[in-house]
């Protein structure tokens, strides 16, 4: 079977204070998938995220566009998986937006024309063209979630990976970032609680629970099953309830449970 | 004290620019083996608390005012070569940005403030807490507390050394240093109160970066805070009484302009030490301590004097440091320290 | 703290904004240290030296008043300091200008000579920050030889000066809301402020993580420095052939 893009086997995690973060995680994720990494606070998903490009040091087997994770691939894989993080002024670490962008460019060692020109076609890409010499504290809080994407953006990553991308959002700006994913990414992972969003932007969810994976399988069909949703704290999404509501008593039973997806 | 251009000679600033770049060198040297390389980053983010930190003034004499300064704070915490690093960042900011010393004389400033401060602290700290990871309450006071006095103190002192070397101002080495010294002793004494008091706190958030405290009282031990409390107005009254020795040629003739201590019939005081003795004559609880032609005596014991009172109304101030009762509303939750960054 | 005071001007266009940090950097350097290298005594033959900086801050559009409100801001230890030579340097001079002549304590002219070194470094000073970016100047100086992680702190540190100012802005808000009088306030503040730096230290630990995910590693990548324009250059031979100037000029008076 030819490698998946991301294929994650066994992989577990504790903090040095013993609190077990991932436990025995294994996934596969192929080239243009989009997965919706769900589940309540503190099931793993931001530690996952951060387990795929080695930023917490877990066993288990990582592999990424067929590289093993290991310190001698860890540059190539941090090129491959694009990882936006939960807040922005965590990423915009520079005093202009040009030299965010330009920062993982100029780190791969791409010379001075190659990333002015990845750095302006990444700011264009996600609607901040000319905002080059502003300062993070300057933008807005969708500007500032654009920026972040950006920033990754320049490198070329194959996969993105995002961690609560729309936590904090106003409606146009959640839009917004709806549209430029769907232009810019072909593969991403989404770490969320919006599960709206992630309905409309995933066909495939992952759902997290307490370290392992509790459910693996359609988007849809996920979300639509209320006993898996409340027994590991989440909801259905309101657009999937008001729907089932407007559904005939003859259709109503597709709701409840024979269509959900594998489940471990 | 952010010194400025127009106090040094090139030949002075110069070498301090040598001094500071080999100085930084060696600290950078340091932190990259020290610390994980990819930490120092971590320091543009805690510099940049130091610097915000810098920003909250409070009143030291009538004039000045004086601010937190933060080496000691990042020295503990951070280790001296880091926190060297992390205060030349600063000092380079003010500069640039606030126009806080001048450019000639960063050199200088970057020795004062970014060296001798955070490797004094560190040396005073470890001397005293023993650099162990259980110390005692009244000891982890001390520690903090001295190296934050002892580092200000330092920085300040090679203010007056570095101009008298340049010669450009023509008030005497002793004038000016008991000045920047007795000034500086207050702003010494506030930041190791601070100090100690920020890093009590921070052992209970993030037990892993501060040495534990053997206790789980709050607030300074009173002795203690009495004992630094005291010790610091002394240490102002002697280097303000020290600097002011050395004005008599200045002060005799200004005095004898304003024609103050001329009762009629009575001769113009010939010096300000005389002028001195005089006040103290007619309102010297002590008369006997004013011994003819020691003028010198009586100004530093009219100094201790001084420092006597400052200690009464400092003490006021001792007191707030203390808190009995449990606070159940602490800052941030108490309990478990934070996991470290990145969980879901 | 409002991010816009201290960008506010940096980010104007003119001329002189446009010039190249490092070459203002320099420039700067220069006409100072020739200031500053002149004899104690000297008054008069500081005075040219106030010319070009202020006819650049002209030049660029920053606003006079604040230039002026900046220098008051920034005087009172060059002053105090001035002030005490006429105190300490009681013999007599003679000081003239043109056919008036007088005889003034050598403190007075040695004050005003500290006191005219001071505005000329301030007035440059004053040029550089309020014409050049600090990131420029970051940069500039890590091309002058300041190592590159020295000027990164910089660069970050300015970046983040902001977002904890008002971190600080809040948290003194919250615990002045809860503490009654002023006994309260000490031991809140010092709480407070550990929340803080350990917020500090959260926040600096995230950006370590972010840093590294784009491939930071221990060594910062040479930022691509944008080439000298001729115009740099020529400002630059401008600034080192006016001190030059001035300063031999100065000597060959005396000599």
């Amino acid at each position: 079977m030819p490698d998946a893009l991301i294929a994650l086997e066994d992989v577990r995690f504790a903090y040095p204070g013993g609190e077990r973060a991932l436990r025995g995680v294994s996934l596969r994720i192929e080239a243009g998938e989009h997965v919706a990494l769900i589940g309540p606070n503190g099931a793993g998903k931001s530690t996952l995220l951060l387990a795929l490009v080695g930023l917490v040091p877990a066993e288990g087997t990582i592999r990424v566009g067929g590289l093993e994770l290991s310190r001698a691939t860890l540059r190539e894989i941090r090129r491959k998986i694009g990882l936006v993080f939960q807040d922005p002024d965590d990423q915009l670490f520079m005093p202009e937006l040009a030299e965010d962008v330009a920062f993982g460019p100029a780190q791969m060692g791409l010379d001075a024309e190659e990333v002015a020109a990845r750095t302006a076609s990444a700011l264009e890409s996600v609607g901040l063209a000319g905002f080059g010499r502003r300062s993070p504290h300057s933008l807005s809080g969708g500007e500032k979630r654009a920026a972040s994407l950006a920033t990754v953006l320049s490198m070329r990553p194959e996969v993105l990976a995002l961690d609560e991308p729309t936590a904090g959002l106003d409606p146009r700006s959640r839009r917004r970032f709806v549209e430029v994913l769907r232009r810019v990414g072909r593969t991403w992972i989404l770490a969320t609680h919006d599960l709206e969003t992630a309905l409309e932007l995933c066909e495939r969810a992952v759902l997290l629970e307490a370290g392992a994976v509790a459910a693996d399988g359609p988007a849809r069909a996920i979300l639509s099953d209320a006993a898996l949703m409340e027994k590991s704290g989440l909801e259905v999404p309101l657009s999937i309830r008001l729907g089932a509501a407007r559904a005939t008593p003859a259709t109503a039973g597709s709701r409840a449970g024979s269509e959900t997806g594998r489940q471990v | 004290m952010h010194m400025g251009n127009e106090l040094l000679t090139l030949p002075v600033a110069g070498a301090l620019f040598a001094g500071a770049a080999g100085g930084l060198g060696y600290a950078s040297a340091k932190a990259r083996k020290g610390l994980d390389e990819k930490k120092v980053p971590l320091l543009g983010v805690l510099g940049a608390f130091v610097f915000a930190a810098q920003m909250v003034n409070f009143p030291v004499l009538p004039g000045t005012s004086g601010h937190f300064v933060g080496a000691t704070l990042l020295a503990v915490v951070l280790g001296p070569h880091a926190a060297a690093l992390g205060m030349a960042a600063i000092v380079i900011v003010q500069c640039l940005v606030f126009q806080d010393g001048g450019l000639l004389a960063l050199g200088a400033n970057l020795v004062n403030m970014a060296l001798v401060g955070p490797y004094v602290a560190h040396a005073i700290f470890s001397a005293i807490s023993g650099g162990g990871r259980d110390v005692s309450r009244a000891r982890f006071y001390a520690a903090s507390f001295l190296a934050a006095l002892g580092s200000v103190l330092a920085g300040a002192i090679l203010v007056p050394i570095e101009v008298s070397v340049s010669g450009v101002s023509a008030a005497p080495f002793l004038f000016f240093l008991g000045v920047m010294a007795g000034v500086h002793a207050v702003i010494g004494a506030a930041e190791g109160a601070i100090t100690f008091a920020v890093l009590a706190a921070l052992a209970r958030l993030r037990p892993d970066l501060v040495p534990v405290l053997r206790d789980e009282r709050r607030g300074a031990p009173l002795g203690a805070a009495l004992a630094s409390v005291l010790a610091a107005a002394a240490l102002v009254g002697g280097f303000l009484s020290l600097a002011a020795s050395e004005l008599p040629d200045g002060l005799d003739s200004t005095l004898e302009r304003l024609e103050v201590l001329k009762p009629a019939g009575e001769e113009p005081a010939r010096s300000a030490a005389d002028a001195a003795e005089r006040i103290g004559e007619k309102i010297a609880i002590f008369p006997d301590y004013s011994r003819p032609g020691g003028g010198w005596y009586w100004t530093t014991v009219s100094g201790i004097l001084g420092a006597a009172l400052v200690l009464g109304v400092a003490s006021a101030a001792a007191r707030a440091l203390r808190t009995g009762r449990p606070r159940a509303d602490a800052a941030s939750a108490g309990g478990r320290p934070d996991p470290p960054p990145g969980p879901a | 703290m409002h991010h816009a005071s201290i960008d506010r001007y940096a980010s104007l266009e003119s001329p002189v904004h446009r010039l190249d940090a490092r070459a203002k950097l320099v420039a700067v350097l220069v006409c100072t240290a020739a200031a500053v290298s002149e004899p104690r005594h000297e008054v008069a033959g500081l005075l040219p030296y106030l010319v070009p900086p202020a006819a650049l801050i002209l030049a660029s559009g920053v606003p006079v008043s604040f230039i002026l409100k900046r220098l008051l801001v920034i005087s009172p230890f060059a002053l105090s300091v001035a002030a005490l030579n006429p105190i300490f340097e009681t013999w007599p001079v003679r000081v003239g200008l043109g056919p008036w002549e007088t005889t003034v304590r050598a403190g007075w002219v040695t004050g005003g000579s500290i006191l005219l070194k001071f505005l000329v470094s301030a007035l440059a000073l004053l040029l550089l920050a309020t014409t050049t970016r600090l990131s420029r100047l970051a940069g500039a100086m890590s091309s002058l030889g300041v190592p590159r992680a020295l000027a990164m702190q910089v660069a970050l540190l300015y970046r983040f000066v902001f977002l904890v100012v008002d971190e600080f802005g809040r948290a003194h808000r919250a615990a002045s809301a809860r503490a009654v009088g002023s006994k309260g306030l000490a031991p809140a503040a010092a709480a407070a402020l550990a929340g803080l730096f350990a917020r500090a230290l959260r926040r600096a630990e995230r950006v370590t993580q972010a840093m590294t995910a784009r491939g930071f590693d221990g060594s910062f990548a040479g930022a691509s420095a944008a080439r000298l324009r001729a115009a740099d250059v020529l400002f630059v031979a401008a600034a080192l052939a006016l001190s030059a100037g001035l300063r031999l000029r100065g000597l060959w008076l005396e000599g």
